[in-house]
C-alpha cells in the first residue's frame, strides 16, 4: 500500500484508532443559548501544557484518546508531544510524556494506558487539520459535529509550519498542577443548595463517592448513599459546566462538556472550574470526596 | 435607553458557581414570563454587563455566565420596559401530519384526526428558549384539548424533524434521539445546521412566535 500523496501534510495513518479518539480543543463556550454544549478537551490543562511546549495558542486542538490505545504509522517527519498517564512508544521504545519528540517517516507510534487517568492527548507543532464548528475543532458526533477516528484514517497537520519547529527532544518539562493522587474536589453551593435537607447536605461532603461506569463526555454519574431530593418539580433551568444535579434516585450526576444545556433536577453543588480537568481524568471506580470552597 | 427612575423588574438572583449568576424573573412558564424574558433580553443587548460571556434563558430563569473569574459581586438588575409587539418574529413551519401516534392522540382526547390537526395548527406557540439539544425549542401554547400523556415506554429512535406531544408540551426533535412523545407529524426543514454560522444555525430563536401549517406532503 502506498502512502496517500493527495495531501502534503498527511502525518500519520491510523492502524488502530482506539476508543473515542477525537480532536478536542478549548471547545465552544458561549453557545448554550442555541442548545449547543461547550464540548472541548476533558483535560484542558494537559492541552495547555502541550501547546506551551510548541509555543502555540494554548487551546490548539490535540487528539483526545480514551484509555489511549492509538496505534499509527508516521508518514512524514514531524515533531509531536503527548500528555497523559499512558505510556507512548516509538518503534516499541518508550518515549517521555510532555516533551517534543522528533518522529520519522515509517516510525510506528503507539500508546498503552496505565489506568490512572482516562484521557491522553497527542499534539503536533502547528496543530492538527480538522473542520471547525462554531469556532472549535472539537468533535461532538451526537450533535452532528464530526466523528471519532476509525482505523485507516489519515491524520494531517493544520499547516506547513511543522518544518519550522525545533526538532529533537525539548528539555522543557512542565509540571502538571493536577496531582492524580488528590481525590478531593472543591465545589460551590449549587442553586438549590438550601432546598436540600440538612442531613443530605452534610452527607454530600462526608461521604466518599464512586465514579460510575455509566459515565461519558456528557456527564459522570456518582454512586454513594442516596441523597434526599427536594420536593416539588423544578422548572428546567440552564446548567454550567460541573453542575452536580441529583435526580430522583438520589445519586448525583456531574454535568460535563457534551452534556445538556438545561436540566430539570436540583443542583446541590458546582465543581470549582480549576478542579474540572483533574475530575474528568478520574476513571470509573475512583473514590472521591467533595469540599466546600472556602 | 434605560431610565434609572423606571421600575425595577422583580428578580431573585442566586450565585451559580464561580462564574455565573442565575436570575429568576418569574415563577411560572406563561405569557408574563415570556414578556419579562423579552425585556431582559433587550436590556442585555442594549447594555451588556462587562465580561458577560453569555445569557442563557429558560422559562423563568436566565443564567448570566461571565468570563472566567469576572463574575460581578452583585447580580445585574433589570427594569420594566414597554412591551414590544414584534409581529415580524412569527415564523411558520410546514408540518405533514402523518405521525404514527396521531390516532392515539385523537382517541385519547375524543377528537377526530382532522380535529387534532386543525387545533394543533391553529394555535400560536411561543419559543421561550432553546436548549437540551441544539435548536430544540421549548414552546408554550399547546391547547389543553391536545394534552396527551407520554408513551409508556419511549421509542429508541425518533427521526429528526418529528413533531410530538408529551403531556402539556409540544415540540420538534432536532436530532435523531430516543423519546417518549406522541409523534403526530414531521417537518422537512432542519432545526439545526452545524455547518451554518452561529446566528443562523437554528431555525428558531428564543423570543420567536411560531405557527404550524398543515401540508398534505412535502414535494
Amino acid at each position: 500500500m502506498t502512502a496517500p500523496d493527495h495531501s502534503s501534510t498527511a502525518l500519520f495513518r491510523v492502524i488502530h484508532a482506539g476508543a473515542m479518539t477525537g480532536l478536542q480543543d478549548g471547545g465552544r463556550p458561549g453557545r448554550k443559548a442555541f442548545g449547543i454544549p461547550p464540548g472541548g478537551a476533558m483535560d484542558l490543562h494537559s492541552i495547555e501544557r502541550l501547546n506551551r511546549l510548541f509555543n502555540q495558542v494554548p487551546h490548539t486542538a490535540a487528539w483526545e484518546m480514551l484509555w489511549a490505545s492509538l496505534h499509527a504509522e508516521c508518514l512524514r517527519d514531524c515533531v509531536i508531544a503527548y500528555a497523559g498517564d499512558a505510556q507512548g512508544y516509538v518503534n516499541e521504545c518508550p518515549i517521555p510524556a510532555e516533551r517534543t519528540i522528533l518522529i520519522r517517516c515509517g516510525d510506528r507510534l503507539r500508546f498503552q494506558a496505565r489506568g490512572q487517568s482516562l484521557w491522553t492527548y497527542l499534539a503536533v507543532g502547528g496543530g492538527w487539520h480538522g473542520p471547525r464548528w462554531f469556532g472549535s475543532q472539537s468533535v461532538w458526533p451526537d450533535g452532528g459535529m464530526g466523528r471519532y477516528l476509525t482505523d485507516g484514517d489519515i491524520l494531517c497537520a493544520a499547516g506547513t509550519e511543522i518544518w519550522q519547529l525545533p526538532q529533537g527532544v525539548s528539555a522543557r518539562l512542565l509540571r502538571s498542577e493536577d496531582a492524580l493522587e488528590n481525590t478531593s474536589f472543591r465545589v460551590y453551593q449549587g442553586p438549590q443548595w438550601l432546598e436540600f435537607r440538612k442531613d443530605s447536605r452534610e452527607l454530600f461532603f462526608q461521604s466518599p463517592w464512586c465514579i460510575s461506569q455509566q459515565s461519558n463526555r456528557a456527564g459522570f454519574r456518582l454512586q454513594g448513599p442516596a441523597l434526599f431530593v427536594p420536593q416539588g418539580q423544578l422548572i428546567s433551568e440552564p446548567t454550567v459546566l460541573g453542575s452536580i444535579q441529583v435526580p430522583a434516585n438520589g445519586q448525583p450526576i456531574v454535568l460535563l462538556n457534551d452534556g445538556p444545556t438545561v436540566g430539570g433536577y436540583a443542583k446541590i453543588a458546582v465543581l470549582h472550574p480549576d478542579d474540572l480537568s483533574r475530575f474528568r481524568q478520574s476513571p470509573p471506580g475512583s473514590i472521591i470526596t467533595f469540599s466546600l470552597v472556602s | 435607553m434605560i431610565d434609572s427612575s423606571s421600575d425595577r423588574l422583580s428578580t431573585h438572583a442566586i450565585r451559580y458557581g464561580r462564574d455565573a449568576w442565575l436570575v429568576e424573573f418569574a415563577t411560572e412558564a406563561d405569557d408574563e414570563s415570556f414578556a419579562s424574558a423579552a425585556m431582559i433580553r433587550r436590556q442585555l443587548e442594549q447594555n451588556p454587563p462587562p465580561h458577560l460571556r453569555e445569557a442563557i434563558f429558560a422559562y423563568t430563569r436566565v443564567l448570566l455566565e461571565f468570563e472566567p473569574e469576572q463574575c460581578p459581586p452583585l447580580a445585574p438588575e433589570f427594569f420594566l420596559t414597554e412591551r414590544q409587539n414584534d409581529s415580524a418574529r412569527i415564523k411558520i413551519i410546514d408540518v405533514c401530519y402523518d405521525g404514527e401516534d396521531l390516532q392515539r392522540v385523537a382517541r385519547h382526547r375524543g377528537l377526530t384526526v382532522d380535529e387534532v390537526i386543525e387545533k394543533h395548527s391553529a394555535a400560536l406557540y411561543r419559543v421561550h428558549f432553546l436548549g437540551f439539544a441544539p435548536g430544540f425549542p421549548y414552546l408554550s401554547g399547546l391547547p389543553a384539548c391536545l394534552h396527551t400523556p407520554r408513551l409508556d415506554s419511549p421509542r429508541t429512535r425518533i427521526a429528526a424533524g418529528s413533531v410530538g406531544i408529551g403531556g402539556g408540551q409540544t415540540g420538534i426533535y432536532p436530532l435523531p434521539t430516543a423519546g417518549g412523545w406522541n409523534i403526530i407529524g414531521r417537518i422537512s426543514v432542519p432545526l439545526f445546521d452545524p455547518s451554518a454560522p452561529l446566528d443562523s444555525c437554528t431555525l428558531l430563536q428564543a423570543g420567536d412566535e411560531l405557527k404550524f401549517r398543515a401540508v398534505p406532503s412535502f414535494s
